[in-house]
């Protein structure tokens, strides 16, 4: 006989849906918000200005009145700091789960307090940092792309490797042995079946860290970003961002237009980010299909 | 006789983080027999299976001592030295655990997995190989026709057999099988029972088993664990 559920039961699962669809509710207000100020505002004038769109697309011209290189300088400190961050924070997750023994496990301590630390001290860090090597090893270095990545690749380090490190432990033991009962090394173990077994954890931290380097603020503003330097040239140049336009304009728009602008921007942003997810989704599913057929 | 023993097992001890679970066990397993292992739940019988293909090496907390050497062709081996390189050995010793653990893969490539470790790339000997096994475990006429399948819409027996055919791909000479009908219901595991009794011609077998009727059915020998102690038992 099925028995009915308890009261207890009944108001838990009424506050999982409540708390689910509260969620999803604030999700829909925030997009529609920024939807609804910044739409009037998404027209070619706010990304290319002056510019003929295909000349700017092509790099032939620049575009000086417009958020076109703010949207290049977001891709490029985003695709350069995930391409420093990913390697490191999947070598070290995988080192935690399946190296780390004994009271070396205490290192994982060190990187939740990391992931604590706010975004602000990091670009401060990365700051101090520039200006100790501009003064006594590379007098050309300034803050730049290059410093603005490798902070926010430090930033979100924490995420990555403890969101590897958790999808590996979360494999079944029988799962985790099934490689070495045939005969695989423990490298093998790893390649072959804990990470694809694990792929999605990762991906998901993967996700997450991407965000969080598109939409942070606080670090770039002191590392490198400026309001106006045109499509990033070189590593060691100065860059626009999206997150930091956003901030600029909010702070100190001089017209209604302006602060509308603001808001387009925000969409572009929302854009850019959807743009990313969905790569790294692809990517994921390319993986995934890979390794479970034939 | 020695010369038919297959394993020799002598003082081998294990304890997992510091709680013993094996005590100086002894025992002689002889070749091309199957040799069924006996006793209550928790007294180290899987644990037991794990350190003939240093299997526990993988287990966080857990400690082992004592010789277990195997006879290769003609050389005894001592499994425990340091020369002796786990992966080489696991692939010599396969093992099947209690619960069906395809990779989430296609039933191709599960087999061709153990091939694809030890560096098989000739994709006709892989086919052929994979042939073989699948024929092995009773499974190819049921797979032939959907080899690009996930292997986990397979049913559980079949799953098992699966996972035998991928221990048998690599022709070890000792499978290692801890309760291989547990999770399986009476005409699955009457199957996964005929196709051991034909296998012991070509390897030798170590079983795990809770069933006494299952034991009495296809064991030549057993031995029974009880309190960290192997004694040879008397057929149930």
């Amino acid at each position: 006989m099925v028995r009915a559920p308890r009261l207890r039961d009944r108001a838990l699962i009424a506050f999982s849906w409540f708390s689910g669809l509260g969620l999803l509710a604030i999700f829909a207000v925030v997009i529609g918000f920024l939807l609804a100020r910044g739409w009037s505002s998404l027209r070619p004038e706010l990304i290319f200005g002056d510019t003929p769109p295909v000349q700017a697309l092509l790099f032939r011209q620049q575009v000086f009145d417009g958020l076109f290189p703010a949207i290049i300088g977001t891709l490029s400190l985003v695709l350069l700091a995930m391409t420093i961050a990913v390697p490191l924070g999947l070598a070290a997750g995988i080192y935690m789960a399946e190296y780390c023994r004994g009271s070396a496990r205490r290192l994982g301590l060190f990187f939740d307090i990391l992931a604590g630390v706010p975004s602000i001290v990091i670009g401060l860090f990365g700051l101090s940092l520039t200006i100790f090597l501009h003064r006594h090893f590379f007098g050309r270095l300034y803050p730049c792309l290059l410093v603005s990545a490798l902070a926010l690749a430090f930033l979100v380090l924490p995420y990555l490797i403890r969101s590897t490190q958790t999808a590996l432990e979360e494999i079944p033991r029988t799962v985790r042995l099934s490689a070495p009962a045939l005969g695989a090394s423990r490298l093998q173990n790893i390649f072959l079946v804990l990470l694809p077994r694990s792929l999605k954890g990762i991906s998901s931290g993967i996700l997450l860290a991407t965000g969080r380097c598109a939409e942070d603020t606080a670090v770039i503003m002191l590392t490198g970003v400026v309001a106006s330097a045109g499509i990033p040239r070189s590593l060691l140049g100065s860059y626009e961002a999206l997150p930091f336009y956003i901030y600029y304009i909010s702070s100190q728009y001089g017209s209604r237009q302006e602060l509308q602008n603001g808001f387009g921007a925000a969409v572009i942003l929302l854009f850019v980010c959807a743009l990313l997810f969905t790569a790294a989704l692809v990517v994921r599913h390319r993986l995934a299909k890979r390794f479970f057929h034939r | 006789m020695e010369t038919e023993d297959k394993i020799i097992i002598k003082e081998l001890s294990f304890a997992y983080r510091r709680r013993p679970v094996l005590d100086r066990v002894a025992a002689a397993i002889p070749a091309s027999m199957i040799t069924a292992i006996v006793g209550p739940s928790g007294q180290g019988k899987s644990t037991l299976l794990m350190t003939l293909n240093r299997l526990w090496e993988e287990i966080p907390g857990a400690q082992a001592s004592g010789s277990i050497k195997i006879r290769f062709n003609r050389d005894w081996i001592e499994i425990n030295s340091p020369k002796v390189d786990p992966p080489w050995l696991r692939a010599r010793v396969g093992m099947v655990f209690q619960a069906p653990n395809p990779l989430p893969a296609s039933i191709y490539k599960n087999m061709a997995f153990p091939l694809k470790i030890a560096g098989v790339k000739n994709r006709k000997e892989v086919d052929e190989r994979v042939e073989k096994a699948l024929r092995q475990a009773f499974l190819w006429t049921e797979v032939k026709d959907r080899l690009t399948d996930d292997a986990r819409t397979l049913s559980g027996g079949q799953q098992q057999r699966l996972c035998i055919a991928r221990a048998l791909i690599l022709e070890p000479e000792i499978l290692l099988l801890d309760e291989p009908t547990s999770s399986l219901d009476a005409e699955a595991g009457a199957v996964i029972e005929d196709l051991l009794s034909e296998l012991k011609s070509d390897c030798t077998l170590v079983m795990v088993s809770h069933y006494q009727e299952q034991v009495r059915r296809i064991a030549d020998r057993v031995f029974r664990l009880e309190n960290g102690i192997l004694k040879p038992a008397d057929m149930p």
